[in-house]
């Protein structure tokens, strides 16, 4: 294993030997950036410290917020309070077709992380049920247009049912007190509710899901190209060592997140999947298809270029010198 | 010796703009016009970046749209749960105040508790509520009453101690009963300071209506502002920051009036610039 | 027995005593005026009468009147109540049926301000408040009248015709008045005796008849010389 690391870090560090050298905007004081229990690769970045190792010698700090969902870091990313942020795809075209300027240069993974949830002994059996009752889920995060795009298959809109706004924990914690009927669900709480209270996904839909995008603010990939590189290289080497170490990988998960070991291994081993990093056809597919519930449910302003919005935001190239082979 | 002129103008005359339209009409809105025409530039040429301000004529478009969208429901759904805050908070702080200034009793069992819990802020009271009330209408209307209680009852028992003991005495050669003292006398001279309690109350009950709705609503102007935010729609926030201003505005007007109306009999500084 | 019959064993505000065996009686329609230096009691005195200081021991007696009936009180300032018309104000005493308009009318008329009814207490004047208090003091048909030093806050030629009215309205009524001054010539003008009180508590200094014919002129020469002996009788007390 460590040898295997070795090469890797090797083939990284060869690669970041043939960058240009750019003459970028003034040394970086401090890069700013997140993480989230949604995003195992991240946690691992941040225990392992591969990171701040990378920036030592430039002197450059580096500073972890901690993201509830992708709305905080979408909202983040946005008033400029991090250069790199991690959320579901469509809620990065999102907040993209809104304004938000930023480019998605890498996907940390492709997470089965969504489900509607229905409480163990629940009455609701079919999409149709949904109709009228109370759901929780936390706008502007993948869950949320997972709903309404699962709405959307049983013939129902945003209208139909009676959305609860609240966060992703929170949300957890309504089902299961029986304030809600329904919860889209996201892990690893999810998983946690399924393993330690029973409760039920009553749909699921792995083509809903859409992929976890790391955003940059465009500003920053700009100015700071070296920076995002070796931001893009050191997520790499956490990709490669979360693949030969789930379980490990799974243990970091289940301390940060205050989840039981296999609820995080529920996760990462069966609900994960790291194979693909370099954003390509496949993503831009999934991104076009989810695009029209945007327009359809109102989220975007009148009038937006949805079309335009995804090749604004999804880079399929400034990260493949970075990306090793699998 | 010299004469000099003083140039007086004659009795009933008053300086006009010429147009008519007198001045202090004009001048409310000097402000607002120059904040809204200087952001509208600011964006158009690039100074302000419009995904963190969007320009005032995108705002009103989204307003526009919004009206058409279901804003009806928001607006009531928000004003009926401040209307009902605030008059169970009002009505409550009402009574309290009114036991704690009239019995010295009362005021001792119960004022020092009040006291305390009014310096919680209201941000403080969300867990709780909701961990008790739920995340339903409940514990929005009663984070609202609470919201409004302070203010009203601050003013009415600063209005009953603010007493005249000179109107007292009069009131006293009368053998009035207590409750017909409390009536007709403690109360219309406690009436200003309480009527700034309740206008204070109401708005408070507008500000503890959005921090409840932030928390966990369907509909209303607290909805829609975090519904802005999560969606990365600046325009929707400051839509709904307009709506919440007017409405504020307005009900507080609501209150000005009535003041006037029930303080006619007042004899001070600002009536007599009227 | 005596018209109205006054008697106060002791009156103490914490440790000082203000007044103590203190007799005075006042027969029907008669008028008297309490002097004395500044602390030796008169409006304690006063409020006792009306009853609103229970913390004496003190008998007050009026013939024919249950505890506190038939007496009415001017302040010094009118203490009108800001938020009533003035009509509304004159007519306060009466509890609960809707208040007399005709009654605070002819009283208004009385007092020399007719028609003044809707007016709001901040539109008047210092001294038409006071007459509108006056009225409302009548308003109940006392038979005893007490005033604490009624016209001292108004100008000279105001309190002129103010003690001008009172005179008629106690005559026309025949009313007895106690009435509180620290002004002599007021007190010569319209009483029919005059009470001086010590600075130290006990029974009235002296009590001077005023034997004046009514009505009375101001500036008589037999008011002076009786005005000269009660300063004097001021003057000893001080020395």
């Amino acid at each position: 294993m460590k040898r295997r690391t070795l090469l890797q870090l090797a083939a990284a560090g060869a690669a970041s030997a043939t960058l240009p050298r750019l003459a970028a905007a003034a040394p970086l004081e401090e890069i700013r950036l997140d993480y989230a229990y949604y995003s195992p690769t991240s946690l691992v970045l941040r225990r392992f410290g591969w990171l701040e190792q990378a920036f030592k010698a430039d002197g450059t700090k580096v500073k972890w917020v901690f993201s509830a969902g992708s709305n905080r870091a979408l909202e983040y990313l946005n008033g400029n309070s991090i250069d790199i942020g991690s959320s579901a795809g469509l809620a990065a075209l999102l907040a993209r077709a809104n304004g938000t300027p930023i480019r998605a240069p890498y996907i940390f993974s492709r997470p089965e992380w969504t489900a509607l949830v229905v409480p163990k002994n629940s009455p609701i059996r079919t999409l149709a049920d949904l109709k009228g009752k109370k759901i929780a889920a936390t706008k502007g995060t993948d869950p949320y247009l997972f709903l309404l795009r699962s709405l959307q298959v049983a013939g129902l809109k945003r209208s139909d049912i009676e959305h609860v706004s609240l966060q992703h924990a929170d949300g957890r914690t309504a089902l299961e007190q029986g304030k809600v009927d329904a919860w889209a669900g996201l892990d690893p709480h999810m998983a946690a509710s399924e393993l330690e209270s029973g409760a039920r996904l009553l749909y699921r839909n792995v083509a809903f899901n859409t992929y976890g995008f790391l955003n940059v603010r465009e500003q920053f990939l700009a100015s700071h190209p070296n920076e995002t590189a070796r931001v893009i290289q050191a997520y790499e080497k956490a990709r490669a060592w979360v693949r030969a170490n789930q379980t490990e990988a799974a243990k970091i998960l289940s301390e940060e997140a205050k989840v039981s070991l296999p609820v995080a291994l529920l996760q990462i081993k069966l609900r994960s999947d790291f194979s693909q990093p370099l954003p390509g056809n496949e993503h831009l597919a999934a991104l076009r298809q989810a695009a029209p519930i945007l327009r359809a449910e109102s989220l975007v302003k009148p009038g937006a270029d949805l079309e335009r919005s995804i090749a604004d935001l999804v880079d399929t190239r400034f990260a493949r010198p970075y990306i090793a082979k699998a | 010796m010299t004469t000099r002129v003083l140039d007086v103008p004659a009795a009933g005359t008053r300086r006009r703009r010429r147009g008519g339209v007198p001045l202090l009409l004009v001048l409310p809105f000097v402000l607002p016009a120059l904040l809204l025409g200087g952001a509208e530039l600011a964006v158009r040429a690039g100074v302000l970046p419009a995904n963190l301000m969007p320009p005032p004529s995108e705002v009103a478009r989204t307003l526009a749209w919004l009206a058409e969208n279901g804003l009806g429901a928001h607006l009531a759904a928000s004003t009926a749960r401040v209307a009902i805050g605030f008059l169970a908070g009002a009505g409550a702080a009402l009574l309290a105040g009114a036991l704690v200034a009239l019995d010295r009793r009362a005021a001792a069992l119960f004022d020092p508790t009040l006291q305390a819990l009014r310096a919680i802020p209201s941000l403080a009271w969300v867990p709780l509520l909701l961990l008790w009330f739920g995340i339903d209408e409940l514990s929005k209307l009663v984070l609202i009453a609470i919201g409004a209680f302070f203010p009203v009852y601050t003013g009415v028992v600063s209005g009953f101690g603010g007493v005249d003991r000179k109107l007292v005495e009069v009131a006293q050669l009368y053998r009035l009963a207590p409750l017909a003292l409390v009536r007709r006398v403690l109360l219309p001279a406690a009436l200003p300071a309480i009527l700034t309690g309740l206008r204070t109350g109401l708005s408070l009950a507008w500000m503890f209506m959005v921090a409840a709705e932030l928390i966990a609503a369907t509909r209303g102007l607290g909805y829609l502002l975090s519904d802005g935010r999560e969606t990365s729609r600046a325009d929707i926030v400051l839509a709904a920051i307009v709506l919440l201003a007017v409405l504020g505005k307005l009900s507080d007007m609501g209150m000005v009036a009535l003041e006037r109306r029930l303080l006619a009999w007042r004899d001070d500084f600002a009536g007599s610039r009227a | 027995m005596s018209f109205l019959e006054i008697v106060v064993d002791e009156k103490r505000y914490g440790e000082r005593v203000v007044l103590k065996n203190l007799r005075l009686a006042l027969a029907r329609g008669e008028i008297v005026s309490l002097v004395g230096p500044s602390g030796c009691g008169k409006s304690t005195l006063l409020s006792i009468v009306a009853g609103l200081d229970k913390g004496a021991r003190a008998t007050v007696r009026l013939e024919g009147a249950p505890d506190g009936e038939g007496i009415g009180f001017v302040f010094q300032e009118p203490r009108l109540f800001p938020w009533l018309d003035v009509a509304r104000n004159i007519a306060f005493g009466s509890a609960d049926a809707p208040p007399s308009a005709a009654a605070a009318d002819a009283l208004l008329a009385e007092v020399g301000l007719a028609g003044y009814g809707a007016h709001l207490p901040r539109q008047l004047s210092g001294g038409q408040a006071q007459r509108v208090a006056i009225a409302r003091a009548l308003y109940t048909r006392p038979r005893v009248l007490l005033l604490d030093e009624p016209f001292s806050a108004v100008d000279a030629l105001t309190r002129i015709k103010l003690q001008d009215l009172l005179a008629r309205v106690a005559r026309e009524r025949g009313l007895s008045v106690l009435l509180v001054t620290h002004d002599i010539d007021e007190a010569v003008h319209l009483s029919d005796r005059i009470v001086l009180l010590d600075r130290q508590p006990g029974p009235p200094r002296t009590e001077t008849p005023v034997a004046l014919a009514r009505p009375r002129a101001r500036g008589d020469a037999e008011a002076a010389r009786l005005k000269a002996a009660i300063l004097a009788m001021f003057d000893l007390e001080t020395a």
